[in-house]
């Protein structure tokens, strides 16, 4: 009762790691790509544009990942059924979505405002300017960010057991329930997030690097 | 005697005026620059130069005034220029700036070939081989495929000289082009300034650099409290400036 099967327990774990790194990785390239969008709203000449991706970012960002997993999974349960997978991947996206159109912005916000007036003064209209010379040096400052978010998004994908999504912490909660010690078992569990978050940290701190680089004068 | 062609201003800053708020910054200036000029314009900071330079490409917008490029008003109502008026007199005019301001994320020969194809149409063979001609003008050719980071000060100053002039505009306005820079570094920028002027490059710079000045500009108008106090050539104004605040201004310059 009291010892720790290590053999039961990192197959159970193991099994799933897929689910955790799948949801995470999914949900990342999801906000990256869906985040950009939101962002050009939250930046937008148009008030009502504005309002839209202001409106989206405050209430994803206010209500906690665990409700939106509930409230999508048992929200859309008439529409889509009940498949926790697609559930905890929309509402882990819907999430990261919004705190990486926060990054966009205020990456598209910190482009000095040389790049702008060197831009105009060579003539470019204001989309060129935008997609030529802002947009791609906000992608690249929104990237360091970004990639540490994605920690937080692996921790944060841990709420889709509550679901039933068979991740880390759904196996290993499953575990204790069958007699493994909950302790060992949890601390098992804590260290194999911790070791799949060491290679996100060290591409993030990479990344910032490069950026410190790059755009030294 | 009936005004021709030949003897209009390429550059006519007529009246012009620009408030921020209550602070009146430029009041009431008139300046002509002549085709093939190069003019110096020096002041105390905070006078209103930097403004004064960017009223002339609407990069500031100015309250009153006329401002004419060969002979035509660049906008019908300066204080609220068309969209089409603003690109054209963008194309115009080649600006380089104290802090260079090269598009990071572009190799140097691409920072030269974008606008010339956005804005002129250019194909990219004819814009790359301008640009390349350009880079061998300021003598960086070997740098085309760098970044602009991989570049020194001096080096981006003169890679953005190059990417203004690609866009063949009919005057070169440049703000404190050299300030940013020690002065080891500077030489290599005004060299290549003065070869421009040398060419017969229609040039508004604003300086501190009063040896180019002397050397290089035709006339040197000085700017103090949003007024041009007074021009003349360099040799003249130096030795024999008009009013108390050139004077000491000459003075507090050449002091140091
Ligand atoms: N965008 C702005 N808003 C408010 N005041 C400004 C702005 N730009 C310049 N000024 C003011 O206008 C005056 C002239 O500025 P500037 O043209 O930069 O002078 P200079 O280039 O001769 O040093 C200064 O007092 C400055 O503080
Ligand atoms: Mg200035």
């Amino acid at each position: 009762m009291n010892q720790l099967d290590w053999g039961r327990v990192l197959e159970a774990i193991g099994a799933g790691i897929g689910y955790t790194v799948g949801l995470t990785v999914i949900a990342f390239l999801g906000g990256m790509i869906l985040g950009f969008p939101v962002a050009l709203m939250r930046v937008s000449r148009i008030r009502a544009l504005r309002w839209i991706g202001t409106a989206y970012v405050e209430i994803c960002r206010g209500v906690p990942v665990v409700a939106w997993m509930l409230l999508i999974f048992y929200g859309l349960a008439d529409l889509i059924g009940t498949d926790p997978l697609i559930a905890a991947t929309v509402a882990l996206t819907v999430v990261a979505t919004a705190y990486i159109a926060e990054n966009y912005r205020a990456a598209l916000l910190h482009v000095p405002l040389g790049q702008w007036e060197a831009a105009v003064s060579l003539g470019l209209t204001r989309r060129q300017l935008f997609w030529r010379v802002i947009a791609p040096q906000g992608v690249t400052i929104a990237l360091a960010p970004s990639a540490t978010y994605a920690i937080g998004l692996l921790k944060e994908s841990a709420f889709a057991a509550v679901i039933g999504v068979s991740d880390i912490a759904f196996q290993a909660r499953t575990l204790t329930q069958s007699g493994q010690p909950g302790l060992a078992t949890f601390a098992v569990a804590g260290a194999v997030y911790l070791l799949l978050s060491l290679p996100i940290a060290a591409a993030a701190r990479t990344i910032d690097r490069r950026m410190r680089t790059r755009s030294a004068m | 005697m009936a005004p021709t062609e030949g003897d209009q201003p390429l550059v006519r800053i007529d009246g012009l005026r620009k408030s921020y708020g209550e602070h009146t910054v430029l009041d009431g200036i008139t300046l002509d620059v002549n085709a093939g000029d190069v003019v110096a314009l020096i002041g105390p900071s905070g006078a209103g130069k930097s403004t004064l330079l960017r009223c002339v490409n609407y990069l500031e917008i100015p309250d009153e005034g006329v401002i004419e490029l060969e002979g035509v008003p660049t906008a019908a109502a300066p204080s609220a220029p068309t969209k089409s008026e603003l690109l054209a007199v963008r194309r115009k005019t080649g600006m380089v700036f104290q802090g260079f301001h090269l598009f990071p994320h572009l190799s140097v020969l691409r920072n030269i070939t974008l606008a010339q194809e956005l804005v002129l149409g250019r194909s990219s063979e004819d814009a790359e081989q301008r640009a390349l001609q350009l880079l061998d003008r300021v003598g960086l050719r070997e740098k085309a495929s760098a970044r602009p980071t991989q570049c020194s000060g001096g080096q981006q100053q003169r890679i953005a000289i190059a990417r203004a002039l690609a866009l063949d505009p009919v005057v070169m306005l440049f703000d404190e082009p050299t300030s940013a820079l020690d002065p080891e570094v500077s030489v290599e920028v005004l060299r290549v300034m003065r070869e421009l002027a040398d060419l017969g490059t229609t040039m508004v710079v604003v300086t501190h650099e009063m040896g180019f000045a002397r050397r290089v500009a035709d006339r040197v108008a000085m700017l103090a409290g949003g007024s041009l106090v007074e021009q003349g050539d360099p040799a003249t104004m130096f030795s024999d400036p008009q009013h108390e605040v050139t004077a000491r201004f000459l003075n507090a310059v050449f002091d140091r």
